[in-house]
């Protein structure tokens, strides 16, 4: 009887993860009929569009998973990608990619100690922080206000690496999240951070840790970044904000879907990928270019207009259903 | 007998206020070796708070603790778990997005780790066998909590605590949310920590479950240690006497026993529906106290919710006497619908605010003028007519209602809708955790109003005070009105007890 | 032995006394520092003549800005919309006075109003979170910019420029700020934005249609994006896609600078927006006269805002810091 029901277990977790594989491939299917120039050879473009996102998505997952804001992301990777440039050029690919993870674990504890220190609204530290970040990563650019790296150095972060990339950091991640004490006790403080306050955890740490493990992995999304395009270039005034907010609704959607799923890994990836076919089907199908912010915000705004109103929703059609039932028995 | 018990853990000394609530005074209280001991006591004695402070939820304003004779003074939780005291508490304390197997071993994952890496096959092994030690083999440790029926969370606290191997054991009103099979687990797990010679510290406000299961208990009362009994001198009333104090005596409650009222209806609830709620009717007269109680869980205190128009009823309708329906705390409010929940400190007062904006919050329409404005004035003159006609202890009307001790505190929610000039009142234990006599002091206020006409319903887990108060008493039980009771001087506790279980 | 606890706790309340009347007095001196360093930094220039019209024109802006948004931070809540709202209100401000003639400039006040009630029934209607609500409709409306000025700008009549003066400024300056002031310390709502603020749940158990404030709130921010558009276009002549840009970090530290708590609740005062939006504008314009680079600026920036906010937020009053 126990093999039985873990058989039947193990058949479950398989039906729901196909399930989830079914959400990206079912988009991708539906743009493909509608629109005439998106098709398979979209995909490697697809692919290769929601690695960044994704790496960011990792990271961000830790904070977000402990209730906490985080827009400064933007800002935080260029500065990344420009001191790893800037090693780039003396140490070659070592300094490169070694000079972009540990930036970004140092960018990474500045935030958290600045958080731990002022004990003040995630909200407000990530906006702050973007505005300090932009200025540092501006000044270390210097004159023309952007990087370039080195033509050779540039394969690293390209196809096929770039998916070896984000599949070293899908295990660590996984690992992480799901493996260690802190992965734990980021996801109950998210749930209840009061309770885990009183079980001795220390959510102040936690969080710092958050910040910290978050800078790593944007180290890595530093790199991806980069090499996209061998050059990166600084923003100012909040300028870095957009590039928030793929990552930002991966990991929402990921939220979402832990309710069928529960695997972040596969969950942000789902979501990422799903974001990225419906871009690309809409400009395949001839959205103009300004209008993405607005269809990001939109698709931000339905998603957690769902995830908001799943109950009260399911709560009202219970009621309905109740009354019609009553109003019946009367009749 | 007395020779061979074992001291195992004295608390000296115990003190602990919140603003000017003293919640604990002096109070101390001995454990011995192979005991169960009961804490007792009403909302708001000092139950909690003391048994959390020595778990080292939190930290007492003055302490003196000694565990096996040494200073016990642990920083946190996890160093407290280490001397061997852990407690389950009242509130859920499970991770929905944790497995059970994470959520028994939060914090303790180092056990199974090797660097940083958590070895989860084994947790899970552990778990297993951590739930198999209380008798619970239903439970799939993978599973995430948030999956679990409440129950089965709670048990898994249990199993929790219970694997830690604590020297005592704290069960904090667990058994309130726990079914025949929880709580058949919850005595065996209490009786097996008796039996191998340690020790457990039972709370609860059930007096028959406290007889049952703890060989002394200590009773409480507004946070003081007001007696301690042996097994042998048990009795319910003596329990009930001690909890609630000498003071409850006849003249303490209305000592009319009229019970008439006005034909006129002020509410209508008909055929209301939620959660546990499944079929509940009744009128509010004018000129009416009527009292409703039932165990703490059967839905009387969603009732108070539904009326004032706060939750949405699944099947049923709020309406006033003259027809007008409520469906949200907005037409509540222009019917002149007062209410003020059991939650007093954090859903019917502002506790950061002044006890002057307080007051008036209710009553903006009323002193506003045309153009929306309020005059200073205005709001002074309400304030102070209340304040005073209330006698609220107070430095001044602009001193924030957090330090405001608990009385106070539900005298400045009582003020709101008096000067709001409600005409039904819809109250959730309106005397929780307040002393005798600010009780007293809102007895008479219900009486005079009663005597204005005003249409009033107490929701209260205390039977005496629905006793003592009510013109009209409905009990609730399995979602529907299992007994009404007119107002009757021969009326006795055990007679609506039998209607509540 | 009771006692000494009991003077710990009196000592607790006295040095609470000597905070907050600290956390009153900071506003003040931080106006009164950052006047004296630029004063003197500048030589002077600051408070001299010319430049005080300029100092006038941007706290015009800044406190109008601030005045509005004081009505949504009481409440707890925020708008990051606030600026692409001006931004999108001027390019559809520009574009219909330039088909329809002059007046039509005043479809500012409507565009902005739309979007004030949608933000507002998002957020109190449909529960999304506040910040998530106005980041996306920041978004929403940045990309609608985008496409009707599509890369371009857009400029109203050339006589419309003429109805640019510093004493329509000033009037309707002393006008808004005192109309605000009452509502916000003497009206209903602005009594109803601090107690949501301050507990919702006890709002909404006092009768309060929580719903209403916070809507009422949004559209006040949205009508001020149109009005403040309004007088964007016709001292510019033109709008375009960085109209607006960064408004809503501008009016958010200028109410921080003021002593506003970024939880809202009974402590939020409006004189936060005067004082703040003064101490703002002197920052910005200081800088600026001693030509402080704009990397120091915005670092400057950076820093003041979570100073500012690290002094203003309750700790005691949240369970906990998300």
């Amino acid at each position: 009887m126990n093999t039985n029901s873990f058989g039947s277990k193990l058949a479950g977790g398989i039906k729901k993860f196909l399930w989830m594989a079914a959400i990206p491939v079912i988009l991708f299917v539906i743009f493909w009929v509608a629109t005439p120039g998106f098709g398979p050879n979209s995909i490697l473009v697809i692919l290769n569009q929601s690695m960044i996102p994704m790496a960011i998505g990792y990271g961000m997952c830790f904070l977000m998973k402990a209730g906490m804001m985080e827009l400064s992301a933007g800002a935080q990777i260029i500065l990344i990608g420009i001191v790893g440039v800037q090693f780039s050029k003396t140490f070659g690919m070592p300094g490169f990619i070694i000079g972009c993870i540990v930036t970004g674990v140092l960018t990474g504890l500045l935030k958290g100690a600045v958080f731990a220190l002022l004990r003040i609204p995630s909200m407000v530290i990530s906006l702050g922080m973007c505005l300090i970040l932009e200025v540092i990563g501006r000044w270390i650019a210097g004159g023309k206000g952007k990087m370039d790296l080195d033509k050779s150095l540039g394969f690293i972060g390209k196809v096929p690496y770039n998916f070896v990339i984000i599949a070293i950091l899908g295990i660590l991640f996984l690992l992480i999240f799901y493996n260690t004490a802190f992965g734990s006790h980021v996801r109950a403080i998210g749930n209840n951070e009061v309770v885990a306050k009183s079980l001795g955890i220390k959510p102040i740490k936690v969080k710092f840790l958050c910040y910290t493990v978050c800078g790593f992995f944007f180290g890595f999304a530093a790199i991806l970044q980069v090499c996209y395009s061998n050059t990166i270039a600084a923003k100012m005034s909040m300028g870095s904000l957009p590039m928030v907010f793929k990552p930002m609704m991966g990991v929402l959607i990921g939220i979402e879907l832990n309710r069928i799923y529960d695997n972040f890994l596969v969950n942000i990836l789902v979501g990422e990928l799903g974001m990225a076919i419906i871009f690309n089907g809409l400009m395949a199908a001839g959205l103009p270019t300004t209008i993405q912010d607005f269809v990001t915000g939109f698709f931000l705004l339905f998603v957690m207009l769902i995830s908001a109103n799943r109950e009260s929703a399911g709560d009202a059609i219970r009621r309905i259903k109740l009354r019609r039932q009553a109003a019946k028995q009367e009749g | 007998m007395s020779d061979e018990k074992k001291l195992l853990f004295q608390a000296k000394n115990m003190y602990k206020s919140f603003g000017p609530t003293k919640a604990l005074v002096d109070v101390s209280l001995d454990v011995y070796a192979g005991e169960v001991v009961g804490l007792i006591g009403e909302n708001g004695s000092g139950k909690s708070t003391l048994t959390t402070i020595i778990a080292r939820i939190q930290k007492g304003d003055q302490e003196e603790m000694y565990l096996e004779g040494q200073p016990y003074s642990p920083p946190d939780v996890i160093a407290a778990t280490a001397e061997g005291i852990c407690m389950v508490t009242q509130e859920q304390a499970t991770f929905e997005d944790l497995s059970v197997a994470a959520n028994i071993f939060i914090g303790e994952e180092k056990q199974f780790a090797t660097g940083p890496v958590v070895n989860n096959a084994q947790m899970k092994k552990a778990a297993k066998k951590a739930l198999e030690n209380i008798g619970v083999t239903h439970i799939n440790v993978s599973t995430l909590a948030g999956k679990l029926v409440f129950e089965d969370r709670k048990l898994v606290e249990i199993a929790r605590a219970v694997y830690a191997d604590p020297k005592i054991l704290i069960i904090d009103e667990t058994s309130t949310t726990l079914g025949k099979r929880g709580r058949d687990i919850l005595y065996s797990v209490i009786n097996s920590i008796r039996d191998s010679g340690r020790a457990v510290i039972f709370i609860s406000h059930d007096i028959d479950e406290i007889m049952e299961v703890c060989d002394r208990i200590s009773i409480l009362r507004d946070g003081h240690k007001v007696a301690e009994m042996e097994k042998k001198d048990f009795t319910s009333l003596g329990i009930k006497r001690q909890m609630v104090g000498r003071e409850i005596e006849d003249n303490f409650y209305r000592n009319d026993y009229d019970g008439s009222f006005s034909d006129e209806v002020a509410l209508r609830a008909r055929n209301l529906a939620l959660g546990c709620l499944r079929d509940i009717s009744f009128d509010l007269h004018k000129g009416e106290i009527l009292g409703v109680g039932g165990l703490a869980d059967c839905g009387m205190h969603d009732l108070g919710r539904i009326l004032f128009g706060l939750d949405k009823p699944d099947l049923g309708s709020v309406e006033t006497g003259y027809g007008k329906r409520i469906k949200k705390n907005t037409d509540a409010i222009k019917n002149d619908f007062a209410y003020i929940s059991k939650n007093r400190d954090q859903e019917a007062l502002f506790s950061v605010m002044s006890i002057r904006d307080n007051i008036c919050i209710a009553s903006l329409n009323k002193l506003a003028n045309g153009l929306g404005l309020i005059s200073n004035k205005k709001e002074k003159d309400l304030v102070n007519t209340w304040t005073n006609e209330l006698q609220i202890k107070m430095d001044n009307m602009n001193q924030f209602v957090m330090y405001l001790s608990g009385g106070n505190k539900q005298k400045v929610a009582v003020a709101k809708w008096l000067g709001f000039h409600a005409d039904v009142f819809i109250l959730d234990c309106p005397t929780r955790g307040i002393d005798v006599g600010v009780k007293a002091a809102i007895y008479q206020l219900l009486s005079e109003l009663k005597a204005q006409g005003k249409a009033i319903i107490m929701i209260s887990e205390e039977l005496p005070e629905v006793i003592g108060m009510s013109d009209r008493i409905l009990i609730i039980k399995d979602g529907l009105i299992s007994g009404e009771f007119p107002r009757n001087p021969d009326l006795k506790e055990s007679d609506l007890i039998n209607y509540m279980i | 032995m009771n006692e000494t606890v009991k003077t710990a706790e009196e000592k607790r309340i006295s040095a609470n006394t000597v905070k907050s009347v600290a956390m009153k007095l900071y506003p003040f001196v931080a106006l009164f520092i950052i006047v004296v360093l630029f004063s003197v930094w500048s030589g002077g220039r600051l408070l001299a003549a010319r430049n005080l019209k300029t100092i006038l024109t941007e706290a015009f802006r800044m406190i109008l800005g601030a005045s509005a948004l004081a009505f949504v931070i009481s409440q707890g809540a925020i708008d990051l919309s606030y600026g692409s709202a001006i931004g999108l209100c001027a390019a559809i401000g520009a574009i219909s006075a330039k088909a329809f003639g002059p007046p039509a400039v005043f479809v500012t006040l409507l565009v902005g109003a739309v979007i004030g009630l949608v933000n507002g029934f998002v957020h109190a209607k449909l529960h999304v979170n506040a910040f998530i609500t106005t980041l996306s409709m920041s978004f929403m409306l940045g990309g609608l910019l985008d496409t009707i000025l599509g890369g371009g700008s857009a400029s109203v009549p050339y006589s419309m420029l003429n109805w640019d003066s510093t004493w329509l400024r000033l009037i309707t300056l002393i006008v808004v700020v005192a109309i605000g002031y009452i509502v916000f310390e003497y009206g209903k709502l602005g009594k109803r934005c601090r107690a949501v603020g301050s507990n919702e749940t006890a709002a909404r158990q006092s009768g309060i249609n929580i719903a209403n404030v916070k809507m009422t709130a949004y559209m006040i921010t949205g009508v001020m994006a149109g009005f403040l558009a309004f007088f964007s276009l016709i001292r510019t002549g033109t709008s375009t896609s960085g109209t607006g840009d960064g408004f809503e970090m501008d009016c958010m530290l200028s109410l921080f600078l003021g002593g506003m708590p970024i939880t809202g609740g009974t402590s939020a005062k409006f004189r936060a927006a005067i004082i703040g939006g003064l101490t703002m504008t002197v920052l910005t314009n200081g800088m600026n006269v001693v030509s402080l680079d704009v990397l120091v600026q915005q670092f400057v920036r950076g820093v003041i805002f979570l100073a500012a906010v690290a002094l203003t937020f309750n700790r005691k009053t949240v369970a906990f810091i998300k």
